[in-house]
């Protein structure tokens, strides 16, 4: 009996924790708008190639390398995650807000794997464009952004002094991924971005101090 | 003047670098194993160049390795950042500037694969490794063994490698892994050292 008493309570406080997390985003009094570039600053700049120090932790494999974002031509984005050692990773082409594999190293070729590791490179750098169902509202400190398509959502908190400082991605309801950005506004570019996602496979990103190669 | 002595010389200079196919390859063969059998420890400093389509710069690091027989490798970087791979028998240390990582090789696949290369690269032995079928070449300076993946695995992550021996056949000087989109990744040992004695606590990384 005190068992489930216990899960009860473990299960309603979870209820409780994963509904306030969304719950904060949900403003019936925001301004509807159609959320571009304009709105929030973009990772990737058209004219030049980003280069992260990068630390990807997938399942139990801690990767560290760089990873080279480039825009290859006007409608095509490569990233590229090569280790110390000078192995190349992957190689994600971005076309049409869609990502493809243009090469991937075998033993890190499994379905989930690359599904995450798109997933979560998409949302981080913004790649797959924003929905059409778009809300803005305004707090003291803050400008927040919400974007829905289908059944996930994005949110995005602008700092009024630093720009993007979070995103926040919920699938039904559930909180699946939070990136934290540093932007740096004499650069123009984010110097750093952290990526958690939740859920049972658990991946986390990290990167840092990108340098620009035009 | 000094214009057309840089033309005479031409011819001789692209001789001297230009590689015909080696015509007694068992003998090759047979000094390869040789050195490979008589080496018990190497170290080294290194030069690594990586080359990508995507970016005009060279992405150069340098560091030190140091091998010992069976199976023990210390691979450190020091520029542009510090990163430090151990591979001592089945188990595999990675030290980064932040963290330092722990794998068993066996239950790991990327980095037995990785581990795999690197290992027989540096011993020159990857020559006998049933992935790849081996074209044998010479110049006056080195012999080149060219390494054409056989297996699909390989061959999606390499194009070729390219091994070069000097001509005494006593150690691997350089290693070029050239991937698909020919992308390339160049490793020059300088500073060699065959059979020095190695003390064996370097492998150990608490």
């Amino acid at each position: 009996m005190r068992r489930l008493l216990k899960i009860y309570l473990l299960l309603s406080s979870i209820f409780v924790f994963s509904g306030c997390s969304i719950s904060k985003y949900n403003h019936h009094n925001c301004d509807k708008i159609v959320l571009n570039e304009t709105f929030i600053e973009p990772v990737i700049n058209y004219s030049s190639v980003l280069k992260y120090n990068a630390s990807v932790d997938v399942l139990k494999n801690h990767l560290t390398g760089l990873l080279i974002v480039k825009q290859t031509d006007s409608i095509t984005k490569h990233l590229v995650f090569v280790t110390e050692l000078g192995m190349k990773m992957f190689d994600f082409e971005v076309k049409n807000n869609q990502i493809n594999t243009a090469y991937i190293f075998e033993p890190l070729n499994k379905p989930k794997m690359v599904d995450a590791l798109k997933r979560n490179f998409s949302d981080m750098f913004m790649l797959s464009g924003f929905g059409n169902n778009d809300c803005k509202y305004e707090t003291t400190n803050e400008i927040i952004y919400t974007s829905k398509r289908n059944k996930t959502k994005h949110c995005f908190i602008v700092s009024k002094t630093a720009g993007l400082t979070t995103q926040e991605t919920f699938h039904k309801q559930k909180k699946t991924t939070k990136i934290n950005y540093s932007y740096n506004a004499i650069t123009k570019t984010y110097s750093q971005i952290k990526c958690k996602q939740y859920g049972l496979i658990k991946f986390y990103f990290e990167l840092n101090e990108p340098q620009i190669v035009q | 003047m000094f214009k057309i002595i840089i033309f005479l010389l031409i011819p001789f200079i692209s001789f001297s670098q230009s590689y015909k196919t080696v015509k007694d390859t068992l003998l090759l063969k047979q000094k390869i194993e040789s050195m490979s059998k008589s080496t018990i420890s190497i170290e080294s400093d290194f030069t690594q160049e990586k080359n990508l389509s995507m970016l005009s710069e060279k992405i150069i690091s340098k560091g030190h390795f140091v091998f010992k027989k069976e199976n023990l490798l210390r691979w450190e970087y020091n520029s542009p950042s510090k990163y430090l791979i151990v591979i001592n028998k089945e188990k595999v240390v990675i030290k980064d500037e932040k963290k330092t990582t722990k794998y068993d090789m066996n239950s790991n696949k990327i980095f037995k694969e990785i581990n795999d290369i690197m290992l027989s690269c540096v011993q020159g032995t990857i020559f006998k490794s049933n992935k790849f079928k081996t074209n044998y070449f010479e110049n006056e300076r080195y012999y080149k063994l060219e390494l054409l993946p056989q297996v699909k695995n390989m061959k999606e992550t390499f194009k070729k490698i390219n091994l070069y021996f000097d001509k005494t056949v006593t150690s691997v000087t350089k290693i070029e892994m050239i991937e698909g989109n020919e992308d390339l990744t160049l490793l020059d040992f300088t500073n060699k050292k065959i059979n020095a004695p190695v003390v064996e606590n370097i492998f150990i990384i608490k």
